[in-house]
């Protein structure tokens, strides 16, 4: 086990040095010249090249690379162009704010995910496990920004229970700092349940039809028992590893219902560093979503690993 | 010559699953409505009227005007052109690249194999709406670089896929025998190995084209995809939101009809699965 996990993160770390390699390529590419838009429509060429200069774009490209990635290796995420202060604050910001939200919505999908799986399985083929499979359905069907907007007519149009969007400010009392985390947590946790739901509800159903819960019946231990003791602790090993695997879902879905409720995660500031070309903010903003991902899949994987022995000793098969 | 079958079933005198049904019927429906669009929509699509601007449904406007005064029923019915044109055509170029490197990798084995193997590694270690994020960033966004970046996202999986149906394949006897004849590798993949592996190959593009159509939708939502006038329904959606106190008919018109084609592919592609997958087939009798 532990060479396995010792390869995979040796993985994880070549992945992320390919990643910076790429990231670094694709903003350099970027159409509209950093200098050229710090200066103003009307700079002279001189100007231009002046500003060139004070930012280091003059340097050959490996030269830019290696300064960047460096300083990445020590915390240095670089200067923002744009708000012309240092990027580590800013995103870390960011960060802790989207991660406030993912948390939430992490816990509640595994909550209700496994149980909505649980009755369904128990219930099958009842009009309970139709209802829950008909919203997995709905659930997996429906764009997450387009739950969002429903949730906002909904809850802040028609119902005016919760405000549309941004975000709420500590200081101005827990309420309404936790009233501004409601919609978008919601929105998240819907576009996920349905994955958790069904996963567990046919994990379920196998361990439900395994001799040992057969046997435990038999032996006239009580079904409630038998669900909870005997079954479901079997039947949570392969939605445990594909929680995991949402926490990656979870990150892409984030950027998007940001945009959504307006708020002021790591997606909605990437978004804003794409619009006005802010190549560090950029670099940091997508190296950061795609480290966390990594690590997301790492755990995934390892926890799969960890209840699966053939693939720890190598045998991947197809 | 043609190789002898081993994963399509026994074409027996089955009936067809009732989600191909329901979800081909609707989805053939969408199909018609799309081609049909410019013809049956009740107004032009980037047709404005400041006189009745943010109108609610009626009559003259079934699901109302958007801020611009043009009809959210004819923009919604141009839209589906857009979205199915997106889903189909991003899958395409996602299976185009994706099962020949699939097929290579798994009949190749070793160092090909390794080298596409971790390319995809690392092309799946971002979400993907990152990964056509980060592709849409380098240009001015529009349509067509949508799809491609949408197919692009898309390459990996249906690569891992077929390479592990391909695995599979390659150690059966008659691609043995093909290789004992010394045919050429290329005419191997080609006749031998692709007719036999395409079955859950299309089962994995029809689920694709979903996911196709969501991700390019939420692309154009965060405006990196389709740009104003256009009617896609990302976009439209992205440009109602913040009218959504005062119109939320803008919004949901678009939304439903994309709810609609997803549910619809949705249930097509299980109901394939079902079809062309005998194992499942008896797990669902049974």
């Amino acid at each position: 086990m532990l060479v396995y996990v010792l390869r995979r993160l040796l993985g994880v770390v070549a992945i992320l040095a390919v990643m910076s390699v790429l990231i670094f390529i694709i903003t350099q590419v970027m159409p509209g010249n950093v200098a050229h838009v710090l200066a103003g429509q009307f700079a002279s060429p001189d100007t231009v090249a002046a500003i060139a200069k004070k930012l280091g774009l003059d340097a050959p490209y490996y030269v830019q690379y290696w300064r960047w990635a460096s300083g990445l290796l020590v915390g240095d995420l670089g200067w923002s162009l744009v708000m012309d202060r240092p990027v580590a604050p800013i995103v870390a910001e960011a960060f802790l704010n989207s991660a406030i939200l993912a948390a939430i919505a992490f816990v509640l999908v595994a909550v209700c995910g496994i149980f909505l799986g649980v009755i369904a399985a128990v219930r099958e083929n009842r009009p309970v496990d139709y209802a829950v499979s008909l919203f997995s359905y709905v659930g997996i069907s429906v764009p997450e920004f387009f739950w969002g907007i429903v949730a906002v007519i909904l809850f802040a149009r028609y119902l005016n229970w919760l405000p549309s969007g941004g975000a709420g400010d500590l200081s101005q009392g827990l309420l309404s700092w936790a009233s501004h985390l409601v919609l978008p947590s919601l929105t998240l946790t819907l576009a996920l349940l349905a994955h958790v739901s069904r996963l567990t509800r046919s994990s379920m159903l196998e361990t439900l039809r395994s001799q040992y819960v057969r046997q435990a019946r038999a032996k006239g231990v009580p079904e409630n028992v038998v669900i909870r003791r005997h079954a479901l602790r079997n039947a949570l090993l392969p939605t445990i590893t594909v929680l995991a695997i949402d926490v990656g879902w979870l990150i892409g879905n984030i950027v998007v219902v940001e945009a959504v409720f307006s708020y002021p995660g790591i997606g909605r500031l990437l978004l804003f560093a794409i619009e006005r070309h802010d190549l560090p903010l950029i670099q940091a903003s997508i190296l950061l979503i795609a480290a966390v991902y990594c690590v997301a899949n790492l755990i995934a994987d390892l926890l799969y690993a960890y209840f699966n022995p053939k693939i720890r000793y190598g045998h991947v098969g197809a | 010559m043609s190789a002898p079958s081993v994963t399509v079933p026994a074409r027996g005198r089955r009936r067809l699953p009732t989600k191909l049904v329901i979800g081909g019927g609707i989805l053939l429906a969408i199909i018609l409505f799309a081609l049909a669009a410019p013809w049956i929509a009740p107004y032009r699509f980037d047709e404005m009227s400041i006189l009745s601007r943010l109108k609610p449904p009626s009559l003259a406007h079934w699901f109302g005007t958007d801020e611009f005064g043009r009809d959210v029923l004819s923009r919604t019915l141009m839209g589906s052109r857009l979205s199915l044109l997106m889903g189909f055509s991003a899958t395409a170029i996602s299976l185009i690249i994706g099962v020949p490197l699939g097929l290579l990798a798994g009949y190749r084995r070793g160092n090909v194999d390794e080298m596409i193997m971790r390319a995809t590694d690392v092309l799946m270690s971002f979400p993907p709406i990152m990964l056509g994020m980060l592709i849409l960033a380098v240009t001015p966004p529009s349509v067509w670089k949508l799809i491609i970046a949408v197919g692009i996202v898309y390459v990996p999986s249906v690569a891992r896929l077929t390479r592990s149906v391909t695995l599979d394949i390659a150690n059966e006897d008659f691609i043995q025998a093909a290789h004992a004849r010394a045919e050429r590798t290329s005419y191997i993949l080609r006749a031998e190995i692709l007719p036999n592996a395409w079955p859950p190959i299309i089962v994995e593009a029809s689920l694709r084209v979903t996911f196709a159509i969501m991700l390019g939708a939420a692309l154009s939502f965060i405006g990196l995809g389709a740009q104003p006038p256009s009617s896609d329904w990302g976009l439209m959606i992205s440009e109602a939101r913040p009218l959504i106190d005062r119109a939320p008919w803008v919004a949901l018109a678009p939304g439903f009809a994309m709810c609609l084609t997803v549910i619809a592919i949705n249930l097509l592609g299980d109901g394939l699965r079902e079809a062309l997958d005998p194992r499942l087939q008896r797990l669902t009798d049974g």
